[in-house]
């Protein structure tokens, strides 16, 4: 790590204001991807804020046909929280499938999902469940949030708050774990939200998370595995790398999006 | 049944260096601090082969906290002379083989990516790393060349320039005459072409250096397997000083399997700054540097024909091996392809005549060198792969195949097609017990469940031999009965696994004293006098042997003097004498140990992604006499593990045109975790125990890592064989299955 200077933030409007005041801070949520990161020497900020003891930033709610999560909470919070395992369990079983139980027990929604790694679980979650995301500045619909691998509506200083999920009727996640770092290969979020069907597809897009959209007309349409038969995501538009092709990663994206329909349909 | 004194041979003991080592008190090197003490970092090459135009480190050492900057002039400067290797082979032209040398820092030119160019010592680690970045070098960039066959292509970059192409040396072994007539006369002939993965070690502590260089004499507290070598290695080799000069220090090491034996350029550049600083410096490998410099394994190229008659029997065997030994020859590097590793390359086989040829091969590539099973791992992998290849030629179940062709427990000894003897064995039993263990005929039934669900079930089996004992085949031990206790001194080495119990098992078996009384010192050059190290599974069939006769030079001195001690009578013998005693155990094993075994696996695939799964692993080995049963199943369950590893998700991976490590990370390259198998079932047969060492024992570290890829391998191929895929190469990823998959489709 290069040297940089610890600061702790006490609320979000301190760690706004820290941010605002020195342009290079980054914020410290979980650690699972910053810690490496800085480890590797592949970030040098100036300071680095921790927003870990922010207490308006923990804690679920479930109020009515949402489910509030806040960004500090972590993934094994998730995993194990009955309010989310009774209003979305298909949200606590993707957060079970996160990395190992260290990473589990310190990553957080907000870090995962400002962060946007093509291969994060969250984000198909978020795109799939049609979230919104609410920071410190305003509120931002999931189809406008997520912008490409690693990129995404937030603006400099912009601290994301907590994560608000409309209940869907029935949900699935379905991901192929990369052998290596246990990130998804290919992950598919089917959501049937009573307004429609959305699929958010993990893992397998050239420009991170994506929504599958002729998969979720066919699923309009008829909800059943079946009704996926001959459709296929455009490998063009997947992720090649040493891993894998993209035209595996595109026929993956199908399988867990038939996969994840079978686990709802039963 | 042969009863078990307590704490003696055959006794189940828990390992006594466990409660140290889980509970945090193991001391390694990061451990250790000395006072005064200077923090290393290095700067390394970004270029898999370059020319070295200009080092610039005048802003490097003028940072605060910068102690020094030594780059690969300044120690030539110094007189330190390049890391010795065995330069064992010869071209085909009959000269010597000619490596580059192998500077421990990078002088002129830079041959792999991640190479060594400058040592930064600092007051801190961190400052030592700011500064390493500070240090500037200048470039001129080379095309790389990473692949061994295609480092012989006529105008491939070259690695070495005092050779005249890449290929470093060749070893042949062989009447080709002889095996021309056999396959002409062959009713079937099977043929296969093999490559064995590149793997990266990935012990859990990786690489670290202590040095103190006090009145002209060097300490160096250090992870390594073979403290004496490393202290030859040094004092000869590099330092030109007397041994005496270099005291090497070896505490607990976090898992070596193979890549800890040998001296590294970066111990020699810590030893360097520390003679050139005055003070002590340390040097902690980060995770990145270990995949980049430590040496890898595997790493070859085998085509292979098997000649058979028409009732299946082994006529005479053909092996055309291209390995790839790096950028520069590490320490066994050009011995692991050819002297050591082709030495079981006739299994456990009669098969009469075996033409063997193996090119040795330069790349711009981390050097390869042992990791566990070293050789080994690539013979039985290949002589496995062929044998299933007959079956599918002759129409003949491998299985019969093999049952027809090993040798009989009734002609041991026996001489295989390479001339070595097999002294003990008896492959047709251990395979009876497996096929019993592993449930062999049930697994149609589970097949067939697999199928209901969607998966393609399948089953595979493999027979391995391997030869044990490394070259080195002497060990020495001291040692000293005190008024309270027992201390071996041995020049084997600990490296978790649990020597300490094992050689303090055989002292409560001779002499019957209390395990707890028994203290084993290793690592410490000036302690102990002499030692070959622990590699290639020697330690306990070797150093144990050595412990056996120690305590029996003990028991016949008592007698001398009239006595005649048991269990804590010994102590009160060793006062009554005056206080200690001391006697000196020495053997001379003549021959290496054939450790064997069967492993069968079972596999079930998912059609649709291509993901393999063991579903069950049945190990049946026979490694001799066995002295304690936990260790062993410890060992072989993690030989396993490592070689489902090798099988299913390892390998290092280099850019073909750039030579950059594309797998330098944990994110990158996967390693097997718990999960890798879901139920391991390990036996032990100790029905044929080995004849040529005084304990009966054969070597137990390796033979998991051995016997594990061929098993999944034909486990794979037999699952994927009704959909018509005949040949995969490891490891067998989900992509790589699913592509064949499709292949096979169309
Ligand atoms: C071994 C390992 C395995 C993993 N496996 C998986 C996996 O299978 N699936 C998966 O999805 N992820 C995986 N991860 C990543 C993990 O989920 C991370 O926790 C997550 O990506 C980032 O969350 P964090 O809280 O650790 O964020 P940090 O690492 O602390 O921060 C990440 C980035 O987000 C920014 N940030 C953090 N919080 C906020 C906020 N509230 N507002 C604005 N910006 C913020 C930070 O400044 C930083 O740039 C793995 C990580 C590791 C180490």
């Amino acid at each position: 790590m290069y040297a940089f200077e610890y600061l702790r933030a006490g609320s979000v409007a301190e760690a706004g204001a820290l941010l605002a005041k020195n342009p290079e801070a980054k914020l410290l949520a979980g650690g699972q991807t910053f810690i490496p990161t800085l480890k590797a020497r592949l970030a040098q900020p100036s300071h680095v804020i921790d927003i870990g003891r922010i207490a308006e930033l923990r804690g679920i709610t479930v109020s009515g046909a949402t489910v509030t999560i806040g960004a500090m909470t972590r993934h094994a919070e998730v995993a194990a929280s009955a309010e989310v395992r009774a209003a979305i369990p298909a949200l606590a079983a993707l957060a079970l499938e996160i990395g190992d139980q260290q990473v589990r027990n310190r990553g957080t929604l907000g870090g995962s999902v400002a962060n946007n790694d093509p291969a994060a679980d969250y984000p198909s979650a978020v795109l799939g469940l049609n979230a919104t995301v609410i920071t410190s500045r305003r509120e931002i619909a999931a189809d406008d949030y997520f912008q490409g691998m690693f990129s995404t509506a937030l603006e400099d200083g912009e601290i994301i708050k907590a994560i608000r999920f409309p209940c869907p009727k029935r949900a699935a996640y379905c991901k192929f774990h990369h052998p290596a770092s246990g990130y998804a290969m290919a992950g598919a979020f089917v959501a049937d939200t009573g307004a429609g069907v959305r699929v958010a597809i993990t893992g397998a897009g050239a420009s991170g998370v994506f929504r599958w959209k002729a998969a979720e007309t066919a699923l309009a349409k008829s909800f059943s595995a079946a009704a996926l038969d001959g459709l296929a995501v455009d490998e063009g538009t997947c992720i090649a790398d040493l891993h894998a092709g993209a035209d595996y990663r595109a026929h993956l994206a199908g399988v867990m999006t038939r996969r994840a329909v079978q686990k709802i349909t039963g | 049944m042969r009863p078990v004194a307590s704490g003696g041979i055959g006794a189940p003991v828990a390992r006594v260096e466990d409660r140290r080592l889980v509970t945090g008190a193991g001391r390694f090197v990061a451990d250790a601090a000395l006072p005064g003490m200077l923090h290393a970092a290095f700067v390394r090459s970004p270029h898999a082969h370059a020319r070295i135009i200009a080092v610039d480190t005048a802003a490097a050492r003028a940072m605060p906290g910068v102690h020094a900057v030594l780059t690969g002039a300044d120690l030539l400067d110094a007189g330190v002379r390049p890391l010795p290797h065995a330069a064992v082979l010869r071209r085909a032209d009959g000269t010597p083989m000619r490596a580059p040398p192998r500077h421990a820092l990078a002088a002129g030119w830079v041959r792999h990516a991640g190479e060594a160019v400058a040592i930064v010592v600092a007051a801190s680690a961190q400052t030592a790393a700011d500064a390493a970045e500070a240090v500037a070098v200048e470039w001129e960039p080379h095309d790389a060349v990473v692949e061994a066959r295609a480092a012989l292509a006529d105008g491939a970059p070259r690695v070495n320039r005092e050779a005249p192409d890449n290929l470093l040396g060749v070893f042949a072994h062989g009447d080709p005459g002889a095996v021309d007539a056999a396959f002409a006369a062959a009713a079937h002939v099977a043929r296969v072409e093999v490559v064995n993965n590149r793997l990266v070690a990935n012990a859990l502590e990786p690489r670290a250096a202590l040095a103190d260089w006090q009145d002209g004499r060097l300490t160096l507290r250090v992870g390594c397997q073979m403290p004496h070598l490393a202290r030859a290695q040094l004092a000869d080799a590099v330092f030109g000083i007397a041994p005496e000069r270099v005291r090497v220090l070896v505490e607990d090491i976090g898992g070596g399997f193979g890549a800890k034996s040998f001296l590294y350029p970066e111990y020699v550049a810590v030893a360097q700054a520390a003679r050139h600083t005055g003070r002590p410096v340390r040097w902690v490998a980060t995770r990145s540097e270990s995949f980049l410099a430590d040496s890898h394994g595997r790493d070859s190229v085998s085509e292979a024909a098997l000649a058979l008659d028409a009732d299946g029997t082994f006529l005479a065997m053909r092996v055309a091996t291209v390995a790839n030994v790096g950028a520069y020859v590490s320490h066994l590097g050009a011995v692991i392809p050819t002297l050591a590793g082709t030495k079981p390359l006739a299994g456990p086989y009669r098969t009469p005549l075996i033409d063997l040829d193996v090119r040795v091969v330069q790349t711009h590539t981390a050097p390869v060198d042992a990791y566990r099973g070293a050789g080994r791992p690539e013979a039985a992998y290949l002589v496995e792969r062929l044998v299933e290849a007959a079956a599918l030629a002759t129409g003949i179940p491998a299985l019969d195949l093999r049952r027809r062709n090993f040798v009989p427990r009734a002609a041991m000894p026996f001489t295989s097609a390479m001339g070595e003897v097999y002294d003990s064995g008896d492959f047709a039993r251990v395979t009876a017990l497996a096929l019993a263990a592993a449930d062999w005929d049930g697994h149609a039934g589970r097949r067939a469940a697999a199928r209901a669900r969607g998966r393609l079930g399948g089953r595979g089996l493999a027979y391995f031999i391997e030869s044990t004992g490394a070259a080195n085949p002497v060990e020495s031990v001291r040692l000293e009965l005190g008024a309270e206790t027992v201390t071996v001194y041995s020049g084997t080495q600990n490296m978790g696994q649990g020597l300490e119990t094992a050689y303090a098992q055989l002292v409560v078996e001779a002499l019957g004293v209390d395990l707890a009384r028994v203290r084993i010192v290793q690592g410490d050059t000036d302690r102990v006098a002499r030692g070959g190290g622990s590699g290639g599974s020697r330690s306990l069939f070797i150093g144990g042997a050595a412990i056996g006769d120690a305590c029996a030079r003990l028991v016949a001195l008592a007698r001398a003097r009239g006595a005649a001690p048991a269990a804590d009578a010994w102590f009160a013998f060793a006062r009554a004498q005056g206080g200690t005693l001391s006697v000196e155990g020495k053997v001379k094993v003549d021959a290496f140990s054939w450790p064997n075994g069967c492993h069968v696996c079972e596999v079930e695939i998912d059609r649709d992604t291509g993901a393999v799964a063991v579903t069950r692993f049945t190990a049946v080995d026979d490694v001799g006499r066995v002295i304690n049963p936990l260790i062993v199943h410890g060992q072989v369950a993690g030989a396993v593990a490592q070689g489902l590893g090798q099988a299913l998700l390892e390998e290092a991976v280099y850019d073909r045109r750039s030579g950059q490590l594309l797998t330098g990370s944990f994110a990158d390259y996967a390693m097997p975790r718990a999960g890798i198998v879901r139920a391991l079932g390990v036996f032990l047969d100790e029905s044929a125990p080995c004849t040529t060492n005084p304990l009966g024992a054969k070597g137990a570290g390796e033979g998991g890592s051995i016997g594990a890829p061929p098993a999944v391998a034909a486990a794979v191929l037999d699952a994927l064989a009704e959909c018509g895929v005949t040949h995969l190469d490891m490891p067998f990823t989900a992509p790589k299955v699913w592509r064949a998959l499709q292949r096979a489709r169309t």
